[in-house]
């Protein structure tokens, strides 16, 4: 008998634990740990900020998925891997805490680590709705909170009222811009809707060196007979929409009413308003991890972010020198083999768009994405690797490299089905490998940008298809990563 | 962005602007578009074996 563990139920937490379930034997367990009692389908969650969809739309409970399925559900926080297991017991196990504060061990032979960001809003001061003076779309509270409050600025603006929005990055090593992007964009959409459109000042802020990098180092496009940077389509959707923009910017503090920030050169400013929907940087959860003398070993199995080391090429080494194949491949612990991260848990060995610092030694550069398609994608992998070591394989047997998938995405511009848009984009492959497309370090012919209705109607079949497949109803297994 | 900034930026001409919503050319576009996913999603899962 083989026991699965896996930390975390978000997409790729979720992801492994269905398949591995699916693929190991009856007499074989699987074993899912998170403090949440809900599966939460995040790309939706910005129709939820806008006031679109209800929470309860785009999450669901685990607990009766899980077993029906046959897999043990344990809702709890894990704290600490030991490896090693401990002195007098020498199988492995993660140790657990619930939300009464009682803490368990669970024990594995095989444990995947997907226990996806910690959202740091405690890295900007006044960043955050529950300590700070912003709003955010990252979980689904956050996401009604700023719908509500996006209804009180409507009512203001049908009194008269002019307003000022502010949606982007609250910190310079912040990702998911793309998320950010979705919600800028549905925001404009959503208050021309409502026509209170010219009562509002909309403006972007980002950590991005242009736009449209989305922590990908953005993409190049084939367009009317020239290659194009993708950020001429985000200035275009900006200048088209009225929406005015800040690059290059590191959000230093959030009062009440202003962001206070620096720019790449240096400089600081300040950007007023009156509604501000900001993400956070992400890190790690924070596990810690002991060997079997109870001695702190949390250095050796992570990164000083949180992210979990795995088969990739840490060494530091400058831009010029990166190289696909320091991406990590199979997200096997170098330390130990039965231990696995996947999603946003594993740490990437370095940015993908450039690093920039200010004259004042400020990062001002986004990290890499890896949420939705390659956080799935990698987790079936490991899932996959993971049922074959449990029947005799001696090492993972599938890879799921960054450098060599692609990711396709759909980014919503506005939801109606018949004016609405969204923006269809594919890359190939998500990290640029120079040494294979040395022009773009992309294939052009599988990298391409769109801005249309029918994104709309993807965008929309996606949320649907998505939240089936999660509740594992039958043929969930045809509907692809 | 001032008036300066906006000279220089890319902007979709009216036609582009059309088809954006135009149900026939969209249509056709649900279709490529989903075709175009396909292939990268068939790219990126075929599970590369290890070693």
């Amino acid at each position: 008998m083989t026991r699965v563990v896996v930390l975390g139920a978000g997409i790729a937490g979720h992801t492994a634990a269905s398949f591995a379930r699916s693929w190991l034997g009856p007499h074989d367990s699987v074993t899912v740990v998170s403090p949440r009692p809900d599966y939460n389908w995040v790309p939706s969650n910005i129709w939820v900020g806008v006031g679109l969809l209800e929470p309860a739309q785009v999450t669901f409970p685990l607990a009766p998925v899980y077993e029906r399925a046959g897999i043990e559900f344990v809702q709890a926080a894990a704290r600490e891997i030991h490896p090693e297991g401990e002195v007098n017991n020498p199988s492995p196990f993660v140790t657990v805490e619930r939300e009464d504060g009682t803490r368990a061990q669970v024990g594995y032979d095989f444990l995947i680590n997907a226990t996806g960001p910690a959202l740091r809003f405690d890295k900007t001061e006044g960043l955050g709705p529950e300590a700070g003076n912003s709003l955010s779309v990252c979980l689904p509270q956050h996401a009604a909170q700023t719908a509500t409050a996006l209804e009180e600025e409507v009512a203001r603006m049908r009194r008269g009222e002019r307003r000022r929005f502010l949606v982007g990055v609250g910190h310079g090593t912040c990702t998911c811009e793309g998320a950010a992007f979705e919600y800028i964009v549905n925001l404009e959409f959503e208050l021309r809707n409502r026509g209170v459109r010219d009562r509002a000042e909309i403006t972007w802020i980002t950590n991005e060196y242009e736009l449209g990098d989305f922590g990908m180092g953005g993409m190049q496009l084939r367009r009317a007979g020239y290659v194009v940077p993708s950020s001429i389509f985000n200035a275009s959707l900006f200048a088209e929409r009225g929406i005015d923009w800040i690059t290059r910017a590191h959000v230093q503090k959030v009062e009440p009413g202003r962001v206070l920030y620096e720019t790449l050169d240096g400089d600081e400013h300040e950007q007023a308003f009156d509604f501000a929907m900001l993400l956070p940087p992400f890190s790690g959860v924070g596990l810690k991890a002991f060997d079997r003398a109870g001695a702190d070993i949390t250095d050796r199995l992570f990164l000083a972010n949180g992210f979990m080391r795995v088969d990739a090429d840490y060494a530091p080494k400058p831009s010029d020198q990166w190289r696909a194949a320091d991406w990590p491949r199979t997200y096997q612990s170098p330390d130990y083999p039965n231990l696995f991260a996947a999603g946003i848990a594993f740490a990437p060995p370095h940015p993908i768009s450039l690093p920039h610092h200010s004259p004042n030694g400020t990062v001002i550069a986004p990290a890499p994405p890896r949420t939705g398609m390659p956080s799935a994608t990698i987790a079936k992998a490991v899932a996959r690797s993971i049922a074959d070591m449990a029947q005799g394989a001696t090492a993972p047997t599938h890879t799921a490299s960054m450098a060599e998938m692609g990711a396709a995405c759909v980014a919503s511009a506005g939801a109606n089905p018949l004016t609405g848009t969204a923006a269809s984009m594919t890359v190939f492959p998500i990290v640029p490998d120079y040494q294979r497309y040395p022009d773009t370090g992309r294939d052009i012919e599988r990298t391409f940008g769109e801005i249309g209705l029918a994104g709309h109607w993807i965008k929309i079949l996606l949320h649907h298809m998505f939240l089936y497949k999660a509740r594992l109803r039958p043929g969930w297994r045809l509907i692809p990563e | 962005m001032d008036e300066e900034q906006l000279q220089y930026v890319t902007r979709p001409t009216r036609w582009t602007l059309f088809l954006r919503t135009f149900l026939p050319w969209q249509l056709w576009r649900f279709v490529a578009i989903n075709l175009k996913m396909v292939d990268i999603i068939r790219r990126s899962h075929r599970n590369h074996s290890a070693g």
